[in-house]
């Protein structure tokens, strides 16, 4: 089980960059990933397309609203990994990965704009859930909102960032333990097309790849834990 | 920096949990199908619609015809003439009355007011 989407109708909240973060640092740890890039803007598929990264990542672009879960379905058999990177709109694309995922990310800015659309996520995720449950009463989609561009740790937090994260927190929502920071690495990753580990000359990349491989470790202690939960019957 | 004004030791690396992630396994076997309708409609009631569009935006290239298929306009006749016919029939009423044309309209017309309307 391991179809992760990351979905939230906002643009510009961190999809690609957690999606990318991810795939890469699983795929050097040996991994089979794939990334279905099923963003308009394809910044993945232009990443594996017009890069020279030698990282093992296949990434598969090009993908419609009527196409989309049969391209799940068939990589979701031949990869350990399926992420699917989504539009920053609300669509029905959004809506049918959500439906096939085993797993959802929100990616979260610490902005209320940002909070508000990923509640739109979280409410097809529940939409969805009561069209399972009609067959299998225990089924749930899983899913846990990220928070990206954050201070680095050590750095000083906002006070908006920790009033949104104590609502967060009293809301009940799920969310990572790990946050994404805001990186220089994760913006040259795009620009020159490449992975994290093969990076050179950018500033605190120790930091960014430690940051990566927390937040990939928390998001294997879930799938192997608690979303192992009722996948195979639903 | 610490208090002595020396630089905190670097914290080590995280390893990445290889044994966990080798424990992730592709789907053996597919999914039961769903029915997408249900889906969509799940999808529409949290306000997730189509974007796309529904029929091909690029239209066929049909080459311009300089053959014009019909009119602009209504084209109107503009040299109305009476049939032949009642031309010919106005000349012989003259001719067989030897009236000059005028004198054989005024004779006319003078006749169609007596005929009961």
């Amino acid at each position: 089980m391991a179809v992760i989407c990351t979905a939230n109708p906002k643009g510009g909240s961190g999809k690609s960059t957690t999606t990318l973060v991810l795939a890469t640092t699983l795929a050097e740890s040996g991994a089979s990933v794939c990334v279905i890039d099923a963003d308009p803007n394809q910044p993945i598929h232009d990443w594996r397309t017009s890069g020279k990264s030698s990282s093992n990542l296949t990434v598969i672009g090009g993908v419609k609203e009527n196409t989309i879960i049969d391209i799940i379905q068939a990589q979701a058999r031949d990869f350990q990994f399926v992420f699917i990177d989504l539009e920053g709109t609300a669509n029905l694309m959004v809506s049918r990965a959500i439906a096939f995922a085993d797993f959802v990310i929100i990616p979260v800015q610490a902005s209320a704009v940002d909070v508000r659309q990923a509640g739109r996520a979280i409410g097809a995720i529940h939409e969805d859930e009561k069209v399972r449950r009609r067959s299998n009463p225990d089924s749930y989609i899983p899913f846990r909102l990220l928070l990206t561009r954050t201070p680095a740790p050590g750095a000083p937090v906002s006070t908006s960032q920790k009033e949104l994260e104590n609502e967060i927190k009293d809301s009940g929502v799920p969310r990572f333990k790990t946050s994404l920071a805001e990186r220089q690495a994760y913006k040259v990753m795009f620009n020159q097309r490449l992975a994290l580990n093969e990076l050179s000359h950018v500033g605190n990349l120790e930091a960014a790849i430690s940051n990566a491989t927390q937040l990939v470790n928390e998001l294997i202690s879930i799938l192997t834990g608690e979303a192992a939960g009722d996948r195979e019957a639903a | 920096m610490s208090s002595f004004g020396l630089k905190p030791e670097p914290k080590p690396m995280p390893a990445i949990n290889v044994e966990g992630i080798a424990a992730i396994k592709p789907h053996s076997q597919a999914r039961p199908a769903r029915n997408l309708d249900e889906i969509d409609l799940a999808g529409q009631g949290a306000g997730f619609v189509s974007r796309e569009a529904k029929s091909d935006p690029v239209k066929p290239y049909i080459r311009p015809s300089r053959k014009r298929d019909r009119p602009v306009e209504q084209l109107y006749q503009l040299s109305m003439r009476p049939p032949v016919s009642v031309v010919e029939r106005f000349y012989a009423y003259a001719e067989k009355h030897h009236l000059s044309l005028p004198r054989a309209l005024e004779q006319l017309l003078d006749e169609s007011e007596r005929l009961p309307s």
